[in-house]
């Protein structure tokens, strides 16, 4: 009994002292922050941290009133890290990082180089890998100001904002273990999200679409909607969206959901020539027809699975040359023929970027149009 | 049975030791003067009004002395009237009319059992103190003058409870009836669900001052001998002053007297009861308390319900994952806010932590402080309304919700969400009755835990509980059976319920008598229906 006694005293004590983060905090000492955007500046200390904190209300009437939910704590340090810790001189709270969504950077600073800016958040272990990293066109800390109509939390109206552009697949989401992943890689480059602050009847709107493009760690220049989703098809990575189909006679509109897809990429060396083979295979709802011709037959439905393909074919097209000119492999091809090939690979390895400049794609499609709607004739006057 | 012998090797020393002071006692016995026993007994009977004396003569020519010694209440005086009093002074002098009943000279007591006393259950002895004790619980003790021997009269019937639904159990289907304070009403309503003379019962008197009947009651060919003779000796050890509920026996016949958890079961209910006896356990019948227990005791009936059986087994099976998120829940609700919160803010929903931080905005304790008070409370309310009258009950609870629920939140006092956790932790602590004050003690253990290690705590203590009820034995039988020692047909009535015609075994460990019905029982078709599809 005694010996019992001595052994459990003793695993209480190893208990409590061996365990490893001991760190209890009440809720009301923490500084939930939401956002951070960060920025460089040409002063003595040069980066510009700003976390936005929620302020919760207590009550319903709180709530309701024009009090705003959030505060932008700004700081400055000589690194980022001190610019974290500095903001206590101003907030009686610690910085709570766990629950960061967003991390926002200025286009100054992702331009000079984006890892000091990434260290710290994949360090530390109160930050999540799956915090999304976004390229601010302008100043990151400005898009924290900009209250969205519909959320009353800027860096929670982002959060939503990157989960919705699936709908569209226009735009790259990218989180911080991805990211890593692309700058860690010999030859893919990283990409990610981009917002841009635009005026809309006189207000100011966040509005995110295109990709930011790095080449090592510096942000050299961006695609736009229709070479992102060139640049998604490629990497399977198109959720959603419409394909519109450009006429070719008149009064017809016909424009094409994205239900699912799936992309193969077959690597192929060929007489020194690397051929890719892309298959497309995807599932496709038409939601506009408008034309005088029934849906229902095998011609019409060959004419919008022809129209989608040239579509695709297309927007990849734009993709690969805008990634040629810029010199940047990031759709991992170098990847691809580094797993096929691996032999091979370390002869190919040091001239990568001039063969990639020369890379051959080849299209497979399965396409199926699913559904039709609901109507089989477009309701337009007969004559 | 290995583990048997070890563990239960200090229970023989001690009853040897108890053995010593009931040997040498001098028998008192009955003397052949009637006036002798009658002042014996009076003396004995000294200052108890409620014991009535009646002496009588019988006979016409040869008169005997006789006298009854009865306790008031204790006996249905109807029976004493009519099927002692009555015949012995009336019949018998009708009959000596006759001269053919009664012969002159008397030589046996035994004449008088054969021939007058209408009574069905009559003994004899010739101990003064069983005499006694046969009196204080009910028995007409009738001595005839010249004969050092008494006779015993069953002669109980006093003022009970009748069979009612029991407060504790009630159920929406199955029967209704529950067990009262009489151990005979008890016992006789077992006998009516299991008609068989394989149901033994062994009667016996505990508690030096009270006198309390007990029983034991098990299945011959079903209940294991081993675990009986276990009990039958426990039994025996017992010296104590009186018996007043069947928790005075439980305490003295547990493997693990200092656990927090119960490892004798009991329930208010013969069909249970019965059942348990079915598969092979022993119930102990107690005198003056409507609960019977049973032993030995798996964990898992914490969770069993008798109604389990009495509905679909869909229904139950769901009931039954039902109650073990509930038992979770009732252990773990509070620890894990508190873990969370105050040291796991990460593990959190966004959402959530931003509703949460608003509530906690401003209140002055720590969340530790915060969730032992409001448990606190909850457990002195609880108490409370369970103490107080019925009337007085309601008025309690309606301050209790106003307290806890509105006005500490309102005040800033408490974060809302506590008050979810508290109400929550406690409606599940209730879907398992059995288990409310092992899980009382230990939720306040695991929210200081908690308090100080955080979620590290608990899955230490977790951890540590497991294994404890891993190693805890009743009678000998593993506690967590069928878990640990794992065994796969017992786990036919564990997070499930199957239906009744797979229960083929009993459970293994407790009898080897296991097979309880024939394998292939499935309801199906008749053949020549069959046949046409």
């Amino acid at each position: 009994m005694r010996k019992k006694c001595i052994l459990i005293m003793n695993i209480i004590i190893f208990l409590i002292c061996l365990s490893g983060c001991w760190n209890r905090r009440e809720l009301n000492t923490l500084a939930v922050s939401i956002g951070i955007a960060v920025d460089l500046t040409e002063e003595r200390e040069p980066y510009k941290l700003t976390s936005q904190i929620v302020l919760p209300s207590r009550t319903e009437k709180e709530s309701n009133s024009t009090k705003k939910p959030y505060y932008n704590l700004m700081s400055e340090g000589k690194t980022l890290f001190d610019a974290l810790r500095n903001a206590t001189h101003e907030s009686g709270r610690k910085v709570y990082l766990p629950h960061t969504k967003v991390l926002l950077i200025g286009e100054e600073a992702a331009k000079r180089g984006i890892v000091k800016y990434l260290d710290l958040f994949s360090r530390d272990h109160e930050t999540r890998p799956n915090l999304k990293i976004i390229v601010v066109k302008g100043k990151a800390s400005e898009v924290l100001e900009i209250e969205s109509k519909i959320e009353k939390v800027p860096a929670f109206s982002l959060d939503k904002l990157t989960e919705m552009q699936k709908a569209t697949s226009q735009s790259t989401v990218v989180n911080l273990l991805e990211f890593n992943n692309n700058l860690i890689s010999k030859t893919t480059e990283p990409t990610c999200g981009v917002i841009e602050v635009n005026k809309k009847n006189g207000n100011k709107v966040v509005e995110m679409y295109g990709t930011a493009v790095f080449k090592g760690e510096k942000l050299v220049d961006y695609l736009d909607d229709v070479e992102t989703r060139g640049f998604l098809w490629i990497k399977s990575d198109v959720k959603s969206g419409i394909i519109v189909i450009p006429s070719t006679e008149e009064n017809e509109k016909i424009s094409v959901e994205i239900i699912k897809e799936k992309t193969k990429i077959k690597t192929e060396i060929k007489e020194n020539n690397i051929e890719f083979t892309i298959r497309i295979e995807g599932d496709y709802n038409v939601g506009e027809f408008v034309s005088d011709k029934k849906i229902n037959n095998s011609e019409t439905l060959e004419l919008i699975r022809e129209g989608v393909e040239k579509v695709i074919i297309l927007e990849i097209k734009s993709a690969l040359n805008k990634a040629k000119d810029l010199n940047t492999d990031i759709f991992g091809f170098g990847e691809k023929v580094h797993k096929k090939y691996p032999k091979e690979w370390s002869s190919i390895e040091e001239q990568w970027n001039m063969l990639f400049q020369d890379i051959k794609v080849k299209y497979e499609f399965q396409t199926n149009i699913h559904g039709a709607g609901t109507v089989s004739n477009t309701a337009i006057p007969r004559n | 049975m290995n583990f048997f012998s070890r563990k239960l090797a200090y229970y023989k020393l001690n009853k040897e030791n108890s053995k010593v002071n009931d040997e040498n006692k001098p028998k008192s016995l009955l003397e052949r003067d009637i006036e002798t026993n009658i002042t014996k007994f009076k003396i004995k009977f000294n200052e108890m009004p409620d014991v009535t004396v009646r002496q009588f003569e019988i006979g016409n020519e040869n008169k005997i002395q006789c006298a009854i010694i009865f306790l008031q209440g204790m006996v249905d005086k109807k029976i004493v009237n009519e099927s002692i009093l009555k015949p012995l002074l009336y019949d018998s002098f009708l009959k000596q009319e006759s001269q053919k009943i009664m012969p002159k000279n008397i030589n046996s007591i035994d004449w008088f059992i054969k021939n007058i006393i209408s009574i069905d259950n009559v003994s004899k002895s010739k101990d003064f103190d069983k005499t006694v004790i046969k009196c204080l619980s009910g028995y007409t003790i009738m001595l005839i003058d010249s004969y050092d021997e008494a006779i015993l009269l069953d002669t109980k019937g006093w003022e009970g409870r009748s069979v009612e639904e029991p407060k504790t159990e009630s159920v929406v289907r199955g029967p209704r009836e529950g067990f009262t304070e009489s151990i005979y009403t008890n016992t006789q309503l077992l006998r009516r669900k299991i008609k068989n003379t394989n149901l033994k019962l062994e009667n016996m008197t505990l508690g030096v001052q009270s006198n309390t009947e007990v029983s034991i009651a098990y299945i011959k060919g079903i209940a294991n001998t081993d675990i009986v003779e276990e009990l039958r000796k426990r039994l025996n050890r017992i010296k104590i002053d009186a018996i007043l509920e069947s928790e005075y026996v439980e305490e003295f016949i547990e493997d693990a007297p200092y656990s927090l958890f119960p490892t004798v079961a009991h329930s208010e209910k013969p069909d249970v009861i019965a059942a348990k006896l079915l598969e092979g356990r022993i119930a102990i019948f107690v005198d003056g308390t409507p609960f019977v227990m049973t032993v030995p005791m798996f964990f898992i009936e914490n969770f069993q319900v008798s109604e389990d059986y009495y509905s679909r087994p869909y229904y139950t099976s769901f009931l039954r994952i039902l109650r073990f998120i509930s038992y979770l829940i009732a252990l773990l609700g509070p620890c894990i806010y508190v873990a969370l919160t105050s040291f796991h803010q990460e593990l959190i929903p966004t959402p959530l932590l931003i509703t949460m931080l608003g509530a906690s905005e401003g209140t002055p304790f720590p969340t530790i402080l915060e969730t032992l008070g409001m448990m606190i409370t909850f457990e002195i309310l609880k108490e409370a309304g369970v103490r107080l009258p019925r009337a007085i009950g309601q008025a309690i609870s309606i301050v209790g919700a106003l307290v806890i629920g509105e006005a500490a939140v309102s005040a800033g006092f408490i974060a809302a969400q506590l008050v979810i956790v508290v109400a929550i932790t406690a409606i599940c602590s209730f879907v398992i009755p059995e288990q409310v004050d092992s899980i009382t003690v230990l939720r306040l253990i695991l929210i200081i835990i908690s308090g100080i290690l955080g979620g590290y705590g608990i899955i230490v203590s977790l951890i540590w509980m497991y294994i404890y009820l891993c190693s805890l034995r009743s009678f000998g039988m593993p506690y967590m059976s069928p878990i640990a020692p794992f065994n796969l047909k017992d786990m036919k009535d564990f997070f499930i319920r199957v239906p009744i015609w797979m229960m083929n075994n009993r459970p293994k460990l407790m009898t080897e008598n296991q097979k309880k019905q024939g394998a292939d029982l499935k309801p199906s078709l008749p053949e020549d229906k069959k046949n046409k599809e």
